[in-house]
Order: C-alpha cells, then structure tokens, then sequence
C-alpha cells in the first residue's frame, strides 16, 4: 500500500511577525480592563437611538400625511377649489367632454329664457318668437 | 490552570484574571484556528478581537453544561464562519467567486512559510464544499476528535466521519493531480 499524500503535509505552513503573540494577548486582555471601566448605561441611553429612530418615522409619517391632505383634489372640502380645478388644464384637452360631465345637471338644463335671448342674438325678430310662443300656448 | 479551576475563579468574582487566563491558554490556538479558515493574518487578527469581546460578553452564561475549550472554539468558529459568509456576499456582488479569492490571499500572503505542494493542499481546501472544508481543516490540522467535532458544529460522529472521508478524497485525487504538475 502506498504513502498516504496527505501524511506529510500537516505541519503548520503559516508564521506571524515577531512577537504577535505577545502583543496579541496583551491586546486582548485590555477588552476586559476597558469594559470594567465601562460606566453602566441607563435604559434612556440604550433605547435612545431606538427612539430617535422611530421619532424620524413618526415625522415622516405626518408630513407625508399633511401634504397629502392639503394637495389631494378629494380631500378638499371647498367649492371654489374644486370648480377650480374643473376648469383647470389638468384636464385633457383629448377628452373635453370630460369638462361637462363634472357639471350638475341643472346647470345643463336650457330655460325658455335662455332659447329667446339666442334667438334674438342670431337675427330673429321678436314679433317671429312672439309668434312662435303664441303658437304653442 | 485547569478549565474547571479557571471558572471557579470567574465565578468567585475574578472575572478579570480567569479572563487573562483564557487569553493565556486559548488565543493562540484560536488564531492558528482561526487562520487556516480566513488563510490572513490581518483578518485573523481583526477576527479574534471580536472573538474575544464576545468570550468577554457570553462568560456570566457559560453555565458549564460543555467544557470551556469547546465553548470556545464553538464561538471561534461561529464568528469565522459569519465572517467568511459577508465576504461570499461581498464577493458574489463583484461577481467572483469567494474561493477563487481565498487561492489569490494564500499566493500573495506573506506570512507563507510553506512549499507548493502545502500551497496547493490549501488551494484544494478552499474549493470543497463548506462542511466538508470546516470539518477537514479542524480534523486534519487540528487533531481535533470526532467527539469534540460534534460538540463544537454541533452534527452527528456519523455525519463528521462521512464528510472528512469525501473531503481526504478529493484532496488526495486534486494532490495528486498538482505533484505530477510540479
């Protein structure tokens, strides 16, 4: 049976600088030195950067919330802002039916009134519409 | 200074000294440790600090249910194993791979007493599979028993004897690839 490769292998290939170990250790026992010196902290002082950290979540939060609100077109309670906003050039000028169907339908609705002063605008005399009105009662 | 005689005086409330004895006894076998994994001196140096805080920090809950020494080298191997799983990530976002990059720290390290055959030995190391490369660096360098294997990684004799097997046998095929080379 052959020489196992892996039987002559196992001494340590690697070094340290000069006196490593020595420094090393003495470094080491200072963790303990320092933390024994350590003044204990109290809970505020452990949970401050915890609190701190929700603190900017909570501002966060509301700012973002105020400025929704104050820019949001629904949240709106005013009329003037709201009619302003209709006629504004937020809306398409592809779909400008779109205009009309925010309307009321009363506003929609033409009175008598409002056929008359056409008519008279457009030439018509107002003995033809006297007429006319006469007509249909 | 015994295991035992050195919990005995941490818990009779020489914390500091039972602490430098633990340095004393433990820190350079925790390097040599240490270093065959991370295959750097200035990592393995920044390693054991850290190490040793948390030796420091865990020791009022060492209830003494393991030996030191193992608790130790379960601490040791836990942070080394963290460290070395941060510089997979640090390398797979390069796009490298993070053996590939161990095989380039064991060329340029300058604390490398060894011949090309051991550097080779080293090379093969870095590209088994992560349990089999823990589990046959800490038996073949280290001597370290199956029993303590299972103490410290916390798997089974049964599954320790079987990787160290899969593990020499690799080796030995890459090995005797590399002395034919040489």
């Amino acid at each position: 049976m052959g020489k196992d490769i892996l039987d002559d292998l196992k001494r340590n290939p690697y070094s340290v600088p000069d006196g490593y170990f020595d420094r090393l250790k003495g470094r080491l026992n200072e963790i303990a030195v320092s933390s024994v010196d350590t003044v204990p902290r109290s809970l505020w002082q452990r949970i401050r950067p915890y609190a701190a950290l929700a603190a900017c979540f909570a501002a966060s939060f509301l700012i973002g919330n105020a400025i929704l609100r104050k820019t949001a077109p629904g949240a709106s309670s005013s009329d003037q802002f709201y009619k302003e906003l209709m006629y504004s050039d937020l809306i398409p000028v592809t779909q400008p039916y779109a205009i009309f169907e925010m309307e009321d339908e009363e506003e929609m609705e033409t009175s008598d009134e409002d056929i008359i002063n056409f008519l008279i605008e457009t030439g018509v005399s107002v003995e033809l519409i006297a007429y006319v009105e006469l007509l249909e009662d | 200074m015994t295991e035992l005689e050195i919990i005995r005086l941490y818990r009779s409330g020489q914390q500091e000294k039972a602490f430098n004895l633990i340095v004393e006894n433990y820190s350079e076998r925790l390097y040599w440790h240490v270093r065959r994994f991370v295959c750097s001196h200035e990592d393995t140096d920044d390693l054991l600090q850290e190490i040793f805080v948390k030796v420091w920090k865990h020791l009022p809950s060492f209830r003494g249910d393991s030996r030191l020494y193992t608790w130790l080298y379960r601490i040791a191997t836990n942070e080394t194993l963290n460290f070395l799983h941060k510089e997979k990530i640090r390398a797979s976002l390069k796009f490298e791979r993070l053996s590939v990059e161990m095989e380039e720290k064991i060329d340029d390290d300058p604390y490398f007493n060894g011949d090309e055959l051991q550097k080779e030995l080293l090379k093969a190391i870095q590209r088994l599979p992560e349990k089999q490369r823990i589990v046959f660096t800490m038996r073949y360098f280290e001597d370290l028993s199956y029993e303590d294997l299972s103490e410290i990684l916390d798997t089974s004799v049964g599954a320790l004897k079987a990787s160290y097997h899969f593990a020499a046998k690799k080796i030995r095929t890459e090995l005797k690839k590399s002395s034919i080379q040489l």
